[in-house]
This record gives C-alpha cells, sequence and structure tokens, in this order.
C-alpha cells in the first residue's frame, strides 16, 4: 500500500522567475511575444542558435511588471542564465534581465519568502 | 560528460491518511517554517469561508532587534517555550550569507552562523551538512531541556554569549497549550519589554480559471506507460505548480509555450487556487487538511490539494540542514483523495538531505 | 718512559760488571735482566727473541678534552629537572598581580608613545607595529575575542608566561589558564585603545621576537 520513489538526479525541466527592468528615464510596454523574442536574441548573441532554438516555453507573462516564468531544460540552464545576464541593451535602451527565482519545481516559483511584503496591522 | 549538480530532489510517497504510522502527521509538524499555504480546488469557484476565517484569526507577529539573551531568560522560557508551541524566525536574513536565527515549536533554539560570527561567539557548534563546502556553522541550544536554568555553567556561558550577539528581527507565531490565555500575551511581553511588536496580516492571493483542463488522476496508479488512463505522478505535480504560479492559456499557440496539460484530461467549469502568505502554525496546516479532507467528501470532489511552502532563509528544513545553492525550496504539497489516500510530494533543494 | 734523566751509574763506573767483555748475547742478556722490570722476566718470557716493543712515536690512550661551559643559560634538560618555569596551579592570586599590569601598562604607555594617538597627526603606524611585535607581555590583560575552538572564547586575565606557543594566565578567579596562541585573536586595552594580536602570526619566543623579521603568513583568517 505505501509506496515511495525519490529523485535525486538532475530534473528534466528547469523552471526560471525573470523580470526585465529598463534604466531610469527609459520605459516601454512589451507584450509577450516580443519579451520571448528577446530572450531568443540574447540566448542567440552569446550561444548561437543552438540553445536559442531549444526548449524555453513562457508559461506566464505579466506586462504590467515585465516578469515572466519561463521553462527550459535543465542542460541549458547555466547558458541561458549567463545569456541572460549578459543582455544590455535593446535597440539602444539600455536594460537588464533579472533573475529572481530558480527551481526545478515550478511550485516554487509560486511563492518567494525573500520578496515577501510584511503587512502589519498597527495597533493605537 | 559532466555531472550536473541537481537543482532539486523531489520525494513521492503514497500512502492513506488511515495508516498506523501517521506519516503525514509526522511531516507537518517537523516542518515549522511555513510561509505560505495553498490550497487548489477542482470543479469548485470558491474556497470555504472557513478556511479563509481561520487564516484571518491567526495571531503572527512582526518584532524588531530582539536581543538574542532575551529568549533564554525565564520568564520567556517558562511563558511561552514551555506555556504553548512558539514558532520564531528572524527575517530579512539569506541563509547563505547572513546569520539566521530560528527558534521551533519543539523548543529549540536553531542558529545558523557565518565563520567569523561563530568563531566570535563561544558556543559549541558543527559544519552545516546542507551541502560540500559550505562555511556555515549550526549552534543548537535546548531552551525546554531540565538543565537549563539560571545557575549553572551552561546557562551562563549561553547567557553570555548571546548578549555578545546582535540584536535580530523575528517573524514570531504562538500557540498556547492553555485555550483561555489569549495568544496576543507575547506582544504584550515584547511591548513590556520595549520592543517594537506589530500584528501581522495574512497576504491572500487567487487564481480563477474557468473551462479548464484538468488531468484525470487514479490514486491507485502511480506510473503508466502505454494505455494511459491517468497521468503520471510528475506530470501533475508539474501541472499543479503550473496552477499555482497562475499559468497563462495559450493553448494552440506554440511560439510562446508548448506545455499543455498532462493527458488523459477532462474539462472542468470551474477552479479555484487560493495562497496564503504570511507565517503559519504547523497546527493550524494541520487544521486547514483536516477540515479541507472533509469538505471534499462533502462536496464530491475528486481529489483536492494543499501546497505549504517553507521559508527559503529557515536554517532548517523538516529536520536536516537546510542550504540555499540557487533555491531554498523545502515545499510539500498533500494530493488528497476522497477514500483517504493521499500523495505527498516533498520538493527540496539540490545540496540539502532528503528527509 | 724515562728519556731526559741521568746516565746510571753502572755505566759511568768504569769498575761495573758490565764493561767487561763478554760474549755479544750474554752482555744483552745480563743488560736486559737487571734492567726490564720483574714482570716480563717471571712470565718465562727468556727469549725476547721475537717480540717487537715500540720504542718510538707511541700512541697515548686519548682522553676527550674536558667540555667548557660557555653558555649562559640552562638547556631544556636542566630546565625541566630543577623545575625552574613551572607555575603552580592553585597558588598565584589575581590581586597580586595588579601591581605587575600598572607597571606594564607604563611601560607599553611610553614604548608606543600613546600620548601622540590623541594628537591630529598620529605618525606613521608601521612603526607602532614594530614596537607591538618587539614588547615584552608578561603583565599584560588579555582576553581571548575570536577563536576556533569555542570554549576559549572570553577568557582573559593577567599574562604571568609567555612561551612559544601559549600565553600562561591568571584569571580574575585565580585560577591559572594555558591559552593556545595558534587559532585565535587577542585583544588588550591601553586607556581608551584597543590592540589586537593575532595568535597565528605570534608563535614565537618572547626573546626571539626581538630579533625576529616576520612575515605575513597567509590570510588573517584563522
Amino acid at each position: 500500500m505505501y509506496q515511495k520513489i525519490v529523485t535525486k538526479g538532475s530534473t528534466d525541466y528547469c523552471y526560471l522567475k525573470i523580470r526585465l527592468d529598463f534604466g531610469k528615464d527609459h520605459d516601454a510596454i512589451i507584450d509577450a511575444l516580443n519579451f520571448k523574442q528577446l530572450i531568443l536574441s540574447a540566448a542567440k548573441d552569446v550561444f548561437g542558435i543552438a540553445v536559442s532554438c531549444s526548449l524555453i516555453d513562457v508559461l506566464r507573462y505579466e506586462k504590467s511588471s515585465r516578469t515572466a516564468v519561463i521553462r527550459i531544460y535543465h542542460k541549458y540552464l547555466t547558458k541561458l542564465w549567463s545569456s541572460l545576464t549578459m543582455y544590455g541593451n535593446i535597440n539602444g535602451a539600455p536594460c537588464a534581465f533579472r533573475i529572481l527565482q530558480v527551481s526545478s519545481h515550478l511550485m516554487a516559483l509560486a511563492n518567494n519568502s525573500r520578496s515577501m511584503k510584511l503587512h502589519m496591522v498597527y495597533d493605537g | 560528460m559532466k555531472r550536473v549538480v541537481p537543482t532539486g530532489k523531489l520525494i513521492f510517497e503514497r500512502t492513506s491518511f488511515l495508516n498506523e504510522n501517521e506519516k503525514h502527521l509526522q511531516c507537518i509538524l517537523t516542518h515549522s517554517f511555513n510561509s505560505s499555504i495553498g490550497v487548489f480546488l477542482p470543479e469548485h469557484d470558491c474556497v470555504p469561508r472557513i478556511l479563509g476565517d481561520m487564516m484571518d484569526d491567526q495571531m503572527s507577529y512582526y518584532v524588531e532587534q530582539v536581543p538574542l539573551n532575551l529568549l533564554t531568560e525565564t520568564d520567556f522560557i517558562k511563558g511561552f517555550v514551555q506555556a504553548g508551541s512558539l514558532c520564531m524566525i528572524s527575517y530579512g536574513t539569506c541563509i547563505d550569507s547572513d546569520d539566521c536565527v530560528a527558534v521551533t515549536p519543539e523548543g529549540m533554539l536553531v542558529m545558523s552562523l557565518c565563520k567569523d560570527t561563530y568563531q566570535r561567539c563561544g558556543l559549541d557548534g558543527h559544519l552545516s551538512k546542507a551541502g560540500k563546502n559550505i562555511e556555515k556553522f549550526v549552534v543548537k541550544v535546548d531552551l525546554k531541556s531540565d538543565k537549563f536554568y539560571p545557575g549553572t555553567k551552561y546557562y551562563d556561558r549561553v547567557q553570555w554569549c548571546l548578549s555578545q550577539m546582535a540584536n535580530f528581527d523575528f517573524l514570531v507565531t504562538w500557540i498556547p497549550n492553555d485555550g483561555k490565555v489569549c495568544p496576543s500575551s507575547i506582544q504584550n511581553f515584547f511591548k513590556t519589554k520595549s520592543i517594537q511588536c506589530n500584528r501581522l496580516k495574512v497576504n491572500k492571493t487567487n487564481h480563477e480559471f474557468k473551462n479548464f483542463n484538468i488531468p484525470i488522476i487514479d490514486p491507485a496508479v502511480i506510473e503508466t506507460d502505454s494505455e494511459q488512463k491517468s497521468c503520471n505522478y510528475d506530470e501533475v505535480f508539474e501541472w499543479l505548480g503550473a496552477c499555482a504560479v497562475g499559468i497563462d492559456d495559450y493553448e494552440g499557440d506554440d511560439y510562446l509555450s508548448t506545455y499543455s496539460c498532462p493527458t488523459p484530461n477532462k474539462q472542468a467549469s470551474y477552479c479555484i487556487y487560493t495562497q496564503y502568505e504570511g507565517i503559519i502554525h504547523p497546527s493550524i496546516v494541520k487544521q486547514y487538511i483536516n477540515y479541507l479532507r472533509q469538505f471534499m467528501k462533502d462536496k464530491k470532489l475528486p481529489w483536492s490539494s494543499v501546497t505549504v511552502h517553507g521559508f527559503v532563509d529557515s536554517p532548517l528544513s523538516w529536520i536536516y540542514d537546510h542550504g540555499f545553492h540557487n533555491n531554498g525550496d523545502n515545499i510539500y504539497t498533500f494530493l488528497m483523495f476522497p477514500n483517504d489516500e493521499y500523495w505527498l510530494y516533498r520538493a527540496i533543494g539540490g545540496q540539502d538531505i532528503c528527509p | 718512559m724515562e728519556l731526559y734523566c741521568t746516565l746510571p751509574k753502572s755505566v759511568k763506573d768504569p769498575s761495573d760488571q758490565h764493561k767487561k767483555k763478554k760474549k755479544g748475547n750474554e752482555t744483552i742478556n745480563d743488560f736486559l735482566t737487571e734492567f726490564l722490570p720483574n714482570k716480563r722476566i717471571k712470565t718465562g718470557e727468556n727469549s725476547l727473541k721475537d717480540k717487537v716493543l715500540m720504542l718510538d712515536s707511541v700512541r697515548q690512550k686519548w682522553e676527550k678534552p674536558l667540555k667548557t661551559k660557555c653558555r649562559n643559560s640552562l638547556s631544556a634538560k636542566d630546565r625541566r629537572r630543577f623545575k625552574v618555569f613551572d607555575i603552580e596551579q592553585g597558588e598565584h592570586r589575581f590581586n597580586d598581580y595588579i601591581p605587575l599590569h600598572k607597571m606594564w601598562q607604563e611601560y607599553m604607555m611610553a614604548s608606543l608613545d600613546i600620548k601622540r594617538y590623541n594628537l591630529p597627526n598620529p605618525g606613521p603606524k608601521k612603526e607602532n607595529n614594530e614596537r607591538l611585535l618587539k614588547a615584552d607581555y608578561h603583565g599584560c590583560m588579555i582576553t581571548v575575542r575570536k577563536t576556533k575552538c569555542p570554549s576559549l572564547l572570553g577568557q582573559s586575565g593577567i599574562v604571568l608566561m609567555e612561551t612559544k606557543n601559549t600565553f600562561k594566565i591568571v584569571t580574575k578567579d585565580n585560577k591559572l589558564k594555558i591559552l593556545p596562541k595558534m587559532n585565535s585573536l587577542f585583544s588588550f586595552t591601553i586607556k581608551e585603545f584597543v590592540f589586537t594580536i593575532h595568535g597565528s602570526q605570534f608563535c614565537s619566543k618572547s626573546s626571539m621576537r626581538v630579533r625576529k623579521k616576520f612575515k605575513f603568513k597567509g590570510s588573517a583568517d584563522l
């Protein structure tokens, strides 16, 4: 009746939560398709077509905060992460990809206790 | 081919709530530091009000600049550590770079210290086992011990050493053993010591899904090969995660995302995922799960799931040392079925020790 | 063998028997029986034909030259034997050493020239470090601030003796403690200034420290 399975090796997929930040004076509205294109061009610039043609799924994209949850293969994690870090500007506007969370479990990206905001009730 | 360090480990267990060992209680009650609890209900449009009230009624506090030797004073130990179940965790400290302090409901003061702080502290501890080449030291002091009282050499030494250390901000939640005592007495205690203590409100987020595909899950079948009458356990976990994150519906558009609901699946008119964030006491989690089991049977839902996220910066994950490599996961998910069976997923970081 | 004594009388005297002419061998035999020691004759070795007796460049038995002790200090063996440098437990009172500590403080203040610290231009600090290195620490009130061994932390007292690898101190409750220098950080205060000593870099006898040039050993990490 009781069954237990432990997976210790590298799992197939890896999930990242990323955000695109612009410099002070610049701001742009980017939709989901553009966002995916930016990720692909970042990967292509540094590592070439191989990484940009691998699996990159945008599972969720929020236009207002330019935050996305993406899914990639585990073996391309370091390559994609480094290529996103190196990506510096879009058409002359300085920008930066911020990697907020990384995990091999998608469930982990639902909550980030480090960026938890405390709502306090102030008593009189 | 170079061996890749795993970024995460998954432990899957399938058993029943009615089992003698009651492993589910062991899992819930030893996971002391919970930062959020989320519930997914398929074929249902709202979470029962009682559960929401349970979360709002919970008393949790944010205390600023607590000197550590206050935690070893007799009136604190007798009044709170021994008279109830106290959960405290330091706020704003990262487990991989700073010192973290926590108090477990069993009355253990756990400190995860950097090398420099440990060498200046003077208390005996061991090297953290969460990962290789991590220079963090774990010091544990048993506050509930019989031998820990003023007058003993050990007590005086601990008091002196803790007074040399810096002050920390804490998130606190306390449930007294005696039902007549109000949990807000801990707030009064801190106020008498002129320490800022404010009550915390729980944050709530909702994801609603309409006309949504949900997988068909058979509690008896975990892995399927050819004749897929139900989904694999790992696909189900990924899908639950996708619902928790609030996945966008891109069905049909392959460019953005090739992810889809695992097959076989069926359509449900309404589904809801609600998440509460704050600091949640393990006994409240236990009450929550018990209520939800009954609710699921009453409303005849095919299954329901509860996910609890632990603090990324807690010094312990279950009973083992916790570390942060590129993530600090210590999550567990109960996927419950009406026949009292459940699937338990425990997800931890790559360097942590399997419970 | 006496080479420089006067000739025997029988040789000088003309009326001596030996001077009478005899047969060659008889003269020699008579001469030898008269002058050889009795032992040799008694053993029946009358004929000394095959015997070889070295008369010239005889090797004397070599005697060890007497060692002249030019060292002024005791050897380690003697030190252990006479128990000169042992400090007994329980026989030292902290209060007895407070005057020593005050004397040491005055010595240190003079050697480091502490008055100039309060001036706007304190002067080069390198000079200061050298003086600290070469100073004597007997009588210093020392505290352990950082160490790899947690039980040593917080120990403080007046230094009674400094060896190559340890400090022997007497604490406020009159206990004698031995603090290893390795893997520890010590500190002492003079007036309102706090000085820190990295024990791992300081492992040498106080007398050797004066002459030794200090090299920075790797990192200041314990």
